[in-house]
């Protein structure tokens, strides 16, 4: 029983990291992605290949797999972020097909579908992070970690910036303020944040296959933080703990589960509808996609 | 005046979010008359124009057309029961030809195929006629707001509210405006409502009577001569 | 064999085509990026396997069944979700995140009826003809003449109609269209049953041809998002153009590399035209203010 609350809490720091690196893309710079996935995936990738083909250490490999995350958000975000919002969603969802693709595709490197099993876990100066409780506290640092470096950006001059972009962006170019760059470096930090979550799944699991990175998947993240609420601090926390809990509380109510994944779907579907209706802010958020 | 009211407002206090740009204005509209709104910057012409025709809805007040209370009704409805509003620059289909612009209000209502409008428009119009197959996009500014008006006019309307229609124009455009103003009202017999901000002298030359607006309220209304006598306009622009 | 790679990049093109006209029709008239068109998309390849396979209707029937469950999908979108959005005034992301919303409900409640593998109605080898030196199947075939009569009715409508001109009126100035009294409302759903129509339509081709699983919807999104970014939008015939290009590219990509890299290079495209020609191919010359 403890085992599976420890397993429940590590998903939670994963989706707690992702839901930030996601909220501060839409809920701080007003920037809808559907591409979170995946840099998610491209963290996952990165450091395990990084880790397993070249026998380098995870906590060397984290670092490239953020940098390299970071990079190749250029790819989208230089082309397209000065298109119109309805422009750049669809930029942002050519990307993540393509990264799906390349990572179903491309199975010399990758593997393709069959993924690639055994990753080793986490190595520290001899200390392997090789059961959940220590895992726990490997991602519960890291989840902590982002959370401060989150709350530090939000809250200094480059969070103001951001905030005033997404309010009005033309009192922020009256400013002076060069909007483009702002918005760069935003897309990049999120990538590189899904990044982190991306190496910590991959050393979790020991297994990654590009289902787990898939548009689904970018949707299931937009929805903890549409859910939960974008645009301050505690709606992504809300949502990541309602959206990961309360399916784990009715999997007690006895739901065959062949079918629980797809009524999961649907209640995030029907959830995704109601509250854009009524409530577009989510449970605790603030921002209303204005 | 002989002529029936065809319009009215009355104690119209009107704006966007919280600021109340109108103070609590009134105006009248007869038959076969053109009206001048005029004032400086800020005054409300455009927020009674477009309160007028329901694209914002009044805080308090009371709008008639026909002898009917048309207050917070919605723009469309309003359009199809006669009132004609020229949007601001001139709007056209950019991607439609002059003549497919023109037709548009015969699709929207069938009915109107019935009344031949097209050769009166282009009688007023000639210069309409010319460019009969050219995409609207094109079109230079002067002969964009042209088809702008004609489209309004293919809609049979019986009254035309004009948002700004001379400021952007070249001065022989301008001058063209004003003429078929003019015609509109002596050929076609329509009320026609607008507001001009400079162009005054233009403006007063073709209104039956005028309106002088500052900062929300009505300061004068009367004809363009007793305008001219008086010392209003003055210090509506330059108090 | 340049030939042959071209006649199936064309044909595959013909059937994106389908989706991607009514997936720029609906965007082009309504700003709505309507994630919720591959579900349309779904549902009627799905409701053609079960009339056809599941209860073995005669292929007619299912066929016009089918596409009467789509278009009135798609409808029921624009009434019940889009248009009161639209009427509160709502910001497109709001729209968009609810079309995900449907989407996400429809593919699952799909997948939930009838399973998640691949459902193959044509099942084993098909005919096949050839013309010039080129092999077509059957389906093919008949995907280039659906396209073909499809598309011309669709054009003529467009182009030469009252109602075609209205619509095409609407998407350019919705603001005049509203001044001139246009019922927004009746055209908006107009639009909306023209699109679904189209999607369904592609969907029944597709289903014919290769199987369908619930997640075909997804590509098909994705086909109609770089269609419409590289064929631009000013005019519908925009995404046409944008779903040929695509449907040559797959097809060249497989041939002259191998399948895994359509996307990167389809995606190098998308790049290129973003930041090259952000407008499209066909649209008339835009100022950047205008899209960004």
């Amino acid at each position: 029983m403890m085992t599976y609350i420890l397993h429940l809490l590590v998903m939670i720091s994963i989706y707690l990291i992702l839901a930030f690196s996601l909220n501060l893309l839409v809920g701080y710079t007003g920037l809808l992605s559907v591409a979170q996935a995946g840099f998610y995936g491209i963290g996952a990738y990165i450091s395990t290949l990084f880790v397993m083909k070249l026998g380098i250490n995870f906590f060397i490999a984290l670092p490239i797999s953020i940098i390299l995350a970071m990079c190749l958000s250029l790819l989208v975000s230089v082309p397209s972020i000065r298109l119109k919002g309805d422009y750049f969603i669809l930029a942002t969802l050519g990307f993540q097909a393509v990264i799906y693709g390349v990572l179903y595709n491309w199975v010399s490197l990758t593997r393709g579908p069959y993924g690639i099993p055994g990753i080793p876990r986490p190595n520290f100066f001899g200390i392997e992070f090789g059961n959940i409780p220590s895992y726990f506290i490997l991602s519960g640092i890291l989840a902590f970690l982002v959370f401060l470096i989150f709350r530090q950006m939000v809250l200094s001059p480059f969070g103001r910036t951001l905030k005033a972009i997404r309010e009005d962006e033309m009192a922020a170019l009256g400013l002076g303020k060069n909007i483009t760059k702002f918005k760069i470096i935003s897309f990049a930090i999120s990538a590189g944040i899904a990044a982190i979550a991306g190496a910590l799944y991959a050393g979790y699991i020991t297994y990654i296959d590009p289902t787990s990175f898939s548009i689904y998947e970018s949707i299931f993240i937009l929805s903890m933080i549409i859910i939960g609420g974008t645009g301050n601090i505690k709606g992504p926390v809300v949502g990541v703990f309602l959206v990961i809990i309360v399916p784990e509380a009715l999997r007690f109510l006895g739901l065959p589960d062949s079918i629980a994944a797809n009524a999961r779907q649907m209640i995030y579907g029907l959830l995704l509808v109601i509250l854009m209706y009524f409530r577009p802010q989510g449970i605790a958020g603030e921002y209303k996609f204005e | 005046m002989n002529n029936q009211k065809i319009l009215e407002a009355k104690e119209i206090v009107a704006g966007y979010n919280k600021k109340m740009v109108l103070q609590g204005v009134s105006i009248e509209l007869y038959e076969k008359e053109v009206v001048a709104l005029i004032g400086p910057n800020g005054a409300g012409k455009s927020t009674l124009i477009k309160t007028v025709f329901g694209i914002l809805k009044p805080k308090s007040g009371k709008i008639f057309f026909k002898g009917e209370d048309i207050t917070g009704r919605e723009p469309y409805k309003n359009s199809l029961n006669g009132m004609g509003y020229f949007i601001q620059g001139g709007e056209v289909f950019t991607n439609l030809t002059v003549m497919e612009n023109l037709l548009i209000p015969q699709y929207i209502d069938k009915k109107l195929e019935r009344e031949n409008l097209l050769d009166e428009v282009f009688s007023l119009f000639p210069e309409l006629k010319s460019l009969n197959d050219k995409r609207a996009g094109i079109l230079s500014g002067g002969e964009r707001q042209m088809l702008a008006l004609g489209i309004l006019l293919m809609k049979k309307p019986e009254i035309l509210l004009l948002d700004e229609p001379i400021s952007k124009l070249a001065p022989i455009w301008k001058n063209k405006f004003i003429e078929k103003i003019k015609e509109l009202k002596e050929k076609w017999g329509l009320s026609i409502i607008f507001w001009a901000e400079q162009d005054i002298p233009k403006a007063l030359s073709v209104a039956d009577r005028v309106y002088v607006m500052k900062l929300g309220k009505m300061e004068f209304c009367g004809t363009p001569e007793e305008l001219r006598q008086g010392k209003k306009l003055e210090e509506a622009y330059f108090k | 064999m340049t030939l042959q790679v071209i006649a199936n990049g064309l044909i595959a093109g013909c059937v994106y085509a389908l989706v991607a006209l009514g997936f720029g029709l609906i965007y082009k008239t309504t700003r709505i990026l309507h994630f919720a068109h591959g579900a349309v998309y779904t549902a009627a390849a799905y409701a053609l396997y079960f009339f056809l396979i599941s209860i073995s209707f005669p292929v007619f029937i299912s066929i016009v069944l089918a596409l009467i469950i789509g278009t009135l999908l798609g409808i029921s979108t624009e009434t019940f979700l889009y248009y009161p959005l639209h009427r509160k005034k709502a910001p497109y992301a709001i729209s968009f995140i609810a079309s995900m919303g449907i989407y996400l409900f429809l593919v699952n409640l799909i997948a939930m009826l009838f399973g998640n593998e691949v459902k193959i109605i044509q099942p084993g080898l098909e005919k096949t003809y050839q013309f010039a030196g080129i092999i077509l199947t059957r389906t093919q075939i008949i995907e280039t003449i659906v396209f073909v009569v499809v598309f011309l009715v669709f054009y003529i409508f467009m182009k030469k109609s009252g109602l075609g001109r209205l619509i095409r009126a609407l998407s350019n100035n919705p603001e005049l269209a509203t001044v001139l009294g246009m019922n927004i409302r009746k055209t908006r759903l107009l639009v909306f049953g023209l699109g679904s129509l189209l999607a369904s339509i592609s969907g029944l081709l597709v289903a014919l041809d290769i199987g369908i699983d619930p997640n075909i919807g997804f590509s098909a999104v994705f086909v109609c998002a770089v269609a419409v970014i590289i064929g631009g939008i000013d005019i519908f015939e925009g995404a046409v153009l944008g779903a040929f290009l695509l449907g040559l590219i797959q097809n060249i990509t497989i041939w002259k590399l191998s399948a895994r890299w359509q996307e990167a290079i389809t995606f190098g495209i998308l790049i290129l035209f973003l930041l090259l020609r952000p407008q499209g191919i066909l649209s008339y010359k835009k100022r950047m203010e205008e899209i960004s």
